[in-house]
């Protein structure tokens, strides 16, 4: 296991060194999805966090309980999508002490530094707005400035 | 950019032969997948949304992300794209008679050229390793770990898992046999440049194909792929005799003519490219939701 694990880390070093190097840079005001990555929750009641997507300025994961997904976590910048922060009126609820706003009928979001949006949205139609909300505060929000 | 997204998912077809062998498959991935064709449609099933506002801001944003060749989507497609159309593909006019009937391989045995095992597993591996590269390029290296990468790639479901049954079943199982896997790890650990270079598909990724050596690449990304895909068949049920059942409903050929067979699903199938605009549809659709 130990070598295959050597071969695979090999073989993506070898990819994001060829992604890295292919097209002009990225623009330098958009923070890299990997800076997200420790902002995500970390695994509690029973329910795992499996990342499944990383670009430049979004992150996701997947939610997933016994091996079910049951909500989709993103961080992205809204540098990359300004409109994004449109939805977030003066004045809206907060959650975690930042403006809050849905997300179509099943996605929780709030905009963090007037910048970052992270959203919660429910895959498993079991996953409740509440439940949203609840995994919007287990963020690690202090990284996101 | 050839085409964009949107115009690639509506193009999808909703029969055909590709459509009835996948289904075939549904015996190894139980209800995991589902023939989604259209982009409007795939952003409903993705998101579960139904909304026209929500989905039209869902459908803007994924085809700016689309367009923009720096993000990955448009190389993982056209890799896709390149691995199906390496083997020389039977015209799909020709295959439009076949809708809704049973197929009879002798009537396409001029077409037919069974492949020797070492090009049939070069084939295979080479598959496998086009598999990695896109999944890099339409969803990055998700995580901070190898751990995290091997997960995402363990947890493959939907239209990614059964393209993963569709290598291990018509490129592996049938034209190799049951032990497809060891076979594949036993000839790779061999292979030179001169070996690679004989298929359509290597000269096709061999461009994509990171680090500017291909060689090292294939080996060491099939070795990282080596225990996932040992125990991927027996994980799932699959055994030759369950796929040939499955077959005999829709395909007309001789038993113990499995090199035939595969040959067939080869030039009359495009699997590959098939689930392949599916499955970068889906991440570029969560992303845009998630982005919006």
């Amino acid at each position: 296991m130990k070598k295959i694990a050597l071969l695979l880390a090999l073989a993506l070093t070898l990819v994001l060194v060829y992604c890295s190097r292919s097209g002009p840079s990225p623009e330098p005001q958009i923070a890299p999805g990997k800076n997200f990555n420790s902002a995500f929750p970390k695994p509690s009641a029973g329910l795992t966090v499996q990342f499944t997507q990383e670009k430049e300025g979004y992150a996701q994961a997947d939610l997933l309980k016994d091996g079910k997904k049951m909500a989709q976590l993103s961080i992205s910048d809204t540098d990359s999508n300004p409109s994004a922060r449109e939805k977030f009126k003066p004045g809206a609820r907060t959650i975690a002490g930042h403006p809050s706003a849905t997300v179509g009928s099943l996605g929780t979001a709030i905009l963090v530094a007037n910048r970052y949006q992270v959203q919660v949205r429910s895959i498993d139609p079991g996953f409740t707005a509440q439940e949203r909300e609840a995994w919007l505060n287990q963020f690690q929000l202090g990284g996101l400035k | 950019m050839s085409k964009a997204i949107d115009q690639l998912v509506d193009e999808l077809p909703s029969s055909g032969m590709t459509v009835r062998v996948l289904g075939l498959l549904d015996f190894a991935a139980p209800g995991q997948w589902q023939n989604t064709t259209g982009f409007d449609n795939t952003i409903r099933y993705v998101t579960g949304e139904s909304d026209a506002g929500f989905i039209g801001q869902v459908r803007q944003r994924a085809l700016t992300l689309y367009a923009d060749p720096n993000e990955g989507y448009q190389r993982a497609v056209s890799i896709y794209q390149m691995v199906d159309s390496a083997g020389g593909k039977v015209g799909l006019a020709s295959m439009a008679h076949m809708l809704g009937e049973k197929v009879g391989i002798l009537s396409f045995l001029s077409k037919l050229t069974p492949k020797e095992d070492q090009a049939q597993t070069v084939d295979l591996g080479l598959k496998l390793v086009a598999e990695m590269v896109a999944f890099c390029y339409t969803n990055g290296f998700p995580g901070d770990s190898i751990s995290d990468f091997m997960g995402a790639v363990k947890s493959y479901e939907k239209e990614n898992l059964i393209r993963l049954c569709g290598i291990a079943v018509f490129d592996g199982l049938i034209p190799l046999g049951p032990d497809y896997a060891q076979k594949l790890m036993d000839s790779a650990s061999g292979w030179s440049v001169d070996d690679l270079a004989k298929s359509p598909i290597y000269k096709g990724i061999q461009g994509v194909v990171p680090g500017g050596e291909a060689l090292p690449f294939v080996k060491s990304g099939l070795g990282a792929f080596h225990s996932y895909l040992s125990s991927f068949a027996s994980d799932r049920g699959i055994t030759l005799d369950k796929v040939l059942d499955q077959m005999r409903g829709v395909i007309d050929f001789s038993e113990g003519k499995f090199d035939l067979l595969a040959a067939f699903l080869d030039i009359s199938t495009n699997y590959m490219e098939h689930t392949g605009i599916q499955s970068v549809s889906r991440s570029l659709i969560q992303r845009a939701a998630g982005e919006i």
